[in-house]
């Protein structure tokens, strides 16, 4: 059984969570699209604004929209934790889009008491703000089109697909957008009206894997296999600044007060991280990333602000930055490091293979010496120790 | 008998240690240090005290020349206290660390 977790108007609906008086006020969501700012998303008070419209026509329609521009970072943090929660109820996950979470709950209501249960649980674990719908159906595709049919934070359960088809339109299938229209150009305004049809005809008409695909769902087969992916778990920190981070020192010492939070969150309590990415967007909205992985898994400030401000001594930063984000990654449940306990042969060992290796680049001896002890208890001084190469 | 023996640097060869090194001291007539020139400051230094004297004699089987017998002497000059022996052998000084 798949459970399709769907948020619709997932861009807008996380713009309110953040600033709650944009409620009850016409608002939309743009972002750059080839040169140009187009509509993505819009409140419900914006009603006559089309999604896709240019940001131009949009705020010629109403004179007290709010224009907002895309922050797909935070949205992709809020889906993340979202992704995180379900995780904890349901050990396979997936996800195409933002706002769109696959879970394979195959026998997971036994867990939870029952299928209404774990409805209860699913629908109660994502903020009632975001107004949650979940579809149930033996497959991803019509479970997503049972949480499109039901009411906000409901549930509908698909027991037969084909009762679903006369609700499907030609926009909700998983097609290219070509082929949609071409469904539409085709008079077809729901599944329902492909029925009837051979494969064979779509195959002409939508080329032999998209006819396939479109004449499963005709028959109420999904053939896509589940996925799940594999959610690491980490922590995130967002860093903003009314002006701009031009020197790398303020960088750093925002990257440390950053730090300071996350090493205090309550989730870090006990663990240690893998590794740390570095996400900065310039003023001119370029985005830089960097990606440093730890030789071993660190929860100490000191050593692994040591290691950022080495790599970024070596870097050249693209321009002024405006944000940061910090997100520590590979949690591990590690808390302290086990000593080896041959720690002195283990320092022999490195020092002679650095020793060869200088010897290697210099093509010839190199004089570096022990002190060693000849005859320790001899009453001439020059007898009792003298300088040996390291290296036979 | 701790001439340089211009013999070119091996880097494989080891190398001793609190090696003496040649030192000039004015000798009183009973034979004790009186003044010592040190290489730092290049000028005759008087011993102020001797605070310790012991002999070292080793290696016997050996012909004169080769064997050791050394007298170390524990001085204060110039308010530093350093190690001097004289060898028997050859009459020379010499300054070394413990």
């Amino acid at each position: 059984m798949i459970a399709c977790l769907l948020i619709t108007h997932f861009y807008i609906k996380n713009e309110f969570a953040r600033n709650p008086r944009l409620k009850g006020r016409p608002c939309v969501v743009v972002s750059e699209e080839k040169n140009d700012l187009v509509v993505i998303d819009k409140s419900s008070e914006a009603a006559n604004i089309k999604l896709g419209m240019s940001y131009q026509s949009a705020i010629s329609i109403y004179k007290d929209l709010v224009v907002l521009e895309a922050d797909y970072d935070m949205y992709e943090d809020v889906h993340h934790n979202h992704m995180v929660i379900m995780n904890n109820i349901c050990p396979k996950v997936s996800s195409d889009d933002l706002g769109i979470i696959m879970l394979d709950i195959t026998g997971l209501e036994m867990l939870y008491s029952g299928m209404n249960n774990l409805k209860k649980v699913l629908i109660s674990s994502v903020d009632k703000e975001f107004n949650p719908r979940l579809g149930i159906s033996d497959s991803s595709f019509f479970s997503y089109i049972g949480a499109l049919q039901c009411p906000p934070n409901g549930c509908m359960e698909i027991l037969d697909n084909f009762k679903l088809m006369p609700e499907i339109i030609p926009d909700m299938l998983p097609i290219k957008p070509g082929n949609k229209l071409k469904l539409k150009e085709l008079g077809i305004s729901n599944l329902k009206q492909l029925s009837n049809w051979e494969m064979s005809y779509l195959q002409v008409q939508f080329g032999i894997q998209e006819g396939k695909k479109i004449w499963e769902l005709s028959q109420g087969i999904d053939s896509n296999l589940f996925r799940h992916e594999l959610i690491e778990p980490s922590l995130k920190k967002n860093i903003d600044v009314d002006e701009y981070f031009s020197t790398k020192q303020s960088i750093l010492l925002a990257i440390s007060y950053g730090l300071d939070d996350l090493l205090r969150n309550p989730s870090f309590r006990n663990r240690s991280a893998r590794s740390i990415s570095l996400n900065f967007r310039t003023v001119d909205k370029q985005f830089w990333r960097k990606k440093i992985n730890f030789k071993e898994p660190l929860f100490m400030k000191s050593k692994i602000m040591f290691i950022i401000s080495n790599v970024l001594e070596t870097v050249e930063m693209p321009g002024p930055v405006e944000r940061i984000i910090i997100e520590l990654t590979g949690l591990t449940n590690d808390f302290g490091i086990q000593k080896s306990m041959f720690l002195s042969s283990k320092k022999r060992d490195n020092l002679l293979e650095n020793i060869k290796q200088l010897e290697t680049r210099l093509g010839t001896k190199v004089p570096i010496y022990q002190v060693k002890e000849i005859e320790p208890c001899s009453k001439i001084p020059e007898r009792r120790s003298a300088l040996t190469r390291i290296l036979p | 008998m701790f001439k340089d023996s211009r013999k070119t640097f091996s880097i494989d060869q080891n190398i001793a240690l609190n090696k003496p090194n040649a030192i000039d001291v004015i000798e009183n007539t009973q034979g004790f240090p009186v003044k010592v020139r040190t290489k730092k400051n290049n000028i005759f230094l008087p011993v102020l005290s001797i605070i310790d004297l012991w002999h070292v004699y080793g290696e016997w089987w050996k012909n004169h020349l080769n064997s050791v017998n050394r007298i170390y002497y524990r001085l204060n000059v110039d308010e530093r206290i350093i190690t001097l022996f004289k060898d028997l052998n050859s009459d020379d000084w010499f300054v070394q660390h413990d």
